[in-house]
């Protein structure tokens, strides 16, 4: 199972205003067909994954960066804007210097891993295995992939329900917010997955 | 002996349904035709309670009335959001005749009123509907029921049918990769509520 997902097409961003070269490194040797890339500043990094969620990937985002410079929180917010979607392993030299209140707010994203800078290869390549796995198995995620891979003009209108109308990209967006309709859409393949298990077919 | 279905639809330039509502009432129309039955289209020009009255009021036996249009929990609505079909101004004429609908959630507070006043038969839903406007299977369960029971068939029947044409839809769009329109679909037959007689059929009503 892990040499196919070590084989799986991804990109791992790492932003870091002082990025550890050992980290590439290892990242490279497990993930081949893996594409890295490192960006410097927390804005420049978090504009590239903004520009194109479309793409299969895994942040490792540094916490803190200088003091006039924007924060990895701060990028962190921006990305969770339009995408609860994206797996971010948060990296801090100073776990217990964390605010409470942002702790929590880490705590309770699943999609957000805590580590110290410092730690061993084997904790970091165990999450990017975790997240992989996740991201193949969740339904919002296959969902997520479903539409981007969806032939049809994505602009186009989809579904209507109500007065409503919703094109791919609405409700794409709505699954990456999570808002009440995304989820909504979740529990209607939900149920569909039971239906047909009910059914046998 | 029932021999005349209205068709009322929702048809304006504006509406983002129009194509599906269209589709709907073109696809009843045509088993109306077949079954010999005297169809009375309502299309938005006549979408008003006025009219329902009127066209009703010209029938003399029991019919059928189809709509084909957005609606809530006690109303079907018109393009300009007016209430054509409610429990406040004309739920009362529909009395001994079989009343079909594919619209938002009226298969709660009008279907409840329709069945105190005597409704033969109602069909609805007690959700909100979605609509894949270019995903033919969505036109074609809605309307199946309405298909049986022209042809004749009782309501017992007339649901089965129904029934088995969305799990039939619903597996196919499945097959075929298209499941987000498979989940819609499955919600809108888990929304589906009938009220009427098992035996009942348009011959003796």
């Amino acid at each position: 199972m892990i040499i196919i997902m070590n084989n799986e097409k991804f990109e791992i961003v790492i932003i870091d205003d002082n990025p550890k070269e050992h980290i590439h490194d290892n990242l490279k040797i497990e993930y081949p067909n893996a594409q890295i890339c490192t960006f410097t500043t927390a804005k420049s990094g978090a504009d590239y994954i903004l520009n194109d969620l479309n793409k299969k990937r895994i942040v490792f985002l540094d916490y803190k960066f200088s003091a006039n410079e924007m924060q990895g929180l701060d990028a962190l917010k921006a990305i969770r804007s339009k995408t609860s979607l994206l797996y971010i392993i948060l990296m801090t030299a100073e776990l217990i210097n964390i605010k409470r209140e942002e702790l929590m707010d880490l705590i309770s994203d699943d999609g957000i891993s805590l580590i110290s800078s410092d730690v061993d290869s084997e904790v970091y390549i165990g999450l990017v295995e975790k997240n992989l796995s996740f991201m193949n198995s969740r339904l919002d995620s296959v969902l997520e992939q479903w539409i981007i891979d969806h032939p049809s003009d994505r602009s186009k209108t989809f579904l209507t329900e109500g007065t409503m109308s919703y094109s791919l990209n609405d409700i794409l967006s709505e699954i990456r917010n999570q808002t009440q309709f995304g989820k909504k859409i979740e529990r209607k393949l939900f149920k569909l997955i039971v239906h047909m298990l009910i059914n046998d077919k | 002996m029932i021999s005349d279905i209205i068709i009322a639809y929702n048809d304006d330039l504006n509406e983002e349904s129009k194509h599906f509502f269209e589709s709907c009432a073109d696809s009843v129309r045509q088993k109306a035709v077949e079954s010999s039955l005297k169809y009375h289209n309502l299309d938005s020009t006549k979408l008003f309670h006025s009219e329902v009255e009127r066209a009703i009021s010209e029938i003399n036996s029991n019919f059928i009335f189809s709509a084909f249009s957005h609606g809530a929990k006690s109303a079907l609505f018109n393009h300009q959001s007016e209430e054509y079909v409610s429990v406040t101004t004309n739920n009362f004429i529909f009395g001994g005749s079989i009343v079909y609908t594919f619209a938002c959630e009226c298969g709660c507070d009008l279907r409840n009123h329709f069945v105190d006043l005597g409704v033969a038969s109602f069909w609805g839903y007690k959700e909100n509907v979605s609509i894949c406007p270019h995903v033919e299977e969505f036109v074609t369960c809605a309307t199946e029921g309405l298909a049986a029971l022209l042809e004749g068939k009782t309501i017992q029947e007339s649901l089965n049918q129904m029934k088995a044409m969305y799990d039939n839809s619903i597996l196919s769009l499945k097959n075929s990769s298209h499941v987000l329109e498979a989940a819609f679909l499955l919600d809108n037959k888990e929304a589906l509520t009938v009220y009427g007689a098992d035996e009942l059929n348009i011959s003796i009503l």
